[in-house]
């Protein structure tokens, strides 16, 4: 087997591996990035209330429902975002319901952020309040 | 296939593999391109309420019932529903918990704790587990009994010393019962005799009032006692008193935003008189 000597032209199949071993770096780093910019810890999910939002900034949102006692239970028909900045007012929003484990409950619901007092309300099916464990929403451009 | 060809064609799988894992964490997001915000919300205060009944309008029929949340529910609104199965009317109330996480909430009409009865709470709309107990309580709270838009406060500062007029060193809880109410309304003051706030459980508790002296302002009246006891003797630690029904238009067992209540209860003193509300074996 013969080393290739050190004048010799770079071999154009390494040339292709170098830029692919290049663009894969780029493209899982860009999707890792996005994934952790959004990620929220479980520690977030579990207690309180995170927001991660360039039209919110750090202030935190409060998550309530409204719910009355029908049928044998309470069951939740809203769910209120409360102190979503003003900024966000406009954009488009996605909202899941999660039970226990993180479980989605529901269908996801999506449309504008329209604020008032800075609430945003949502109407949800009617849902037993035992069933939530949380809520997931985004708030996108 | 050379052997470069079969590397070239091993990294582009490994590519789009790792690719399709990374973009598949944020599709799990419901994040698109132009995402700005996330928000996740869980229960604000995750755990049991505690749970003690109140306004007791003879035998075992209650009108109220106090809750003590966990940290993290304080000034949130509170939704109580009791399912009486074994009647055609169910109760319901609602209140807003204070500073402390608690709330007295006034149902619109009476009910027991049987079994049978199914409570339910929530607390801003999520689901709030309650229990019978008192875990959570503060050492003293106060409910209104005949309204379910008014509120009380009662506060609770344990004096030990020689009062005005006495002649001997004893301990005293000298209560302060205010409200915000412009109209007069009937309050009752509850105790969680087990509150690390007290120390240890008084096994006696007596009406000052007895005492000789009367300063007209944290006693009611020289010789008349300022509180009876409303609850079971089986309740204690949870001790449930009102204001005696004295005084005429000024009547001690109602407060008003500009007239205050107080009284004062003696603690663990053996001398007859002054074990009127609680005593060993709970007269």
């Amino acid at each position: 087997m013969t080393r290739p000597s050190a004048d010799r032209p770079p071999n154009p199949m390494r040339r292709r591996l170098a830029a692919v071993a290049l663009g894969l770096v780029g493209v899982v780093g860009l999707g890792l990035a996005s994934a952790s910019q959004l990620a929220v810890s479980s520690g977030s999910l579990g207690v309180g209330t995170a927001m991660v939002a360039s039209c919110q900034g750090a202030a935190p949102v409060t998550v309530s429902f409204t719910s009355a006692f029908s049928t044998g239970a309470y069951r939740a028909t809203e769910v209120k975002l409360s102190n979503v900045a003003a900024a966000c007012n406009g954009l488009s929003y996605r909202l899941q319901l999660t039970g226990a484990g993180g479980v989605a409950v529901g269908a996801d619901i999506a449309g504008t952020v329209s604020l008032t007092a800075g609430v945003l309300t949502v109407p949800i099916p009617s849902t037993t309040v035992t069933s939530i464990r949380g809520v997931a929403a985004v708030i996108r451009s | 296939m050379t052997r470069s060809r079969k590397a070239l064609a091993a990294v582009l799988g490994a590519a789009a593999v790792l690719a399709g894992i990374s973009f598949a964490n944020a599709a799990g997001l419901l994040v698109s391109g132009g995402s700005v915000g996330v928000v996740t919300g869980a229960h604000p205060c995750a755990g049991t309420a505690s749970a003690v009944t109140v306004n007791s309008q003879g035998g075992s029929d209650y009108r109220g019932v106090v809750l003590a949340l966990p940290p993290g529910c304080e000034t949130k609104l509170v939704q109580l529903h009791v399912d009486r199965p074994n009647t055609t009317t169910d109760r319901d109330g609602s209140g807003t918990t204070d500073a402390a996480g608690v709330v007295s909430i006034r149902l619109n009409g009476t009910f027991r704790t049987t079994a049978a009865n199914i409570f339910s709470a929530t607390v801003d709309g999520w689901e709030l587990p309650i229990a019978w107990n008192a875990t959570l309580m503060p050492p003293i709270w106060c409910t209104v009994l005949d309204s379910s838009t008014e509120t009380c406060t009662a506060t609770v500062t344990i004096f030990t010393g020689i009062k005005p007029g006495g002649g001997t060193v004893a301990t005293y809880y000298d209560v302060v019962v205010t409200t915000t109410s412009t109209s007069n309304v009937q309050w009752e003051v509850g105790f969680y005799l087990d509150h690390t706030y007290y120390g240890s459980r008084a096994t006696r508790l007596g009406n000052s009032t007895l005492d000789a002296y009367n300063d007209g302002t944290t006693a009611w009246n020289g010789t008349t006692n300022g509180v009876t006891r409303q609850s079971a003797c089986a309740a204690i630690p949870v001790l449930l008193v009102r204001g005696n029904n004295t005084g005429g238009g000024n009547n001690f067992q109602s407060v008003l935003n500009s007239r205050p209540r107080q009284f004062s209860l003696v603690v663990n003193r053996t001398e007859a008189g002054y074990f009127d509300v609680i005593s060993p074996t709970c007269v």
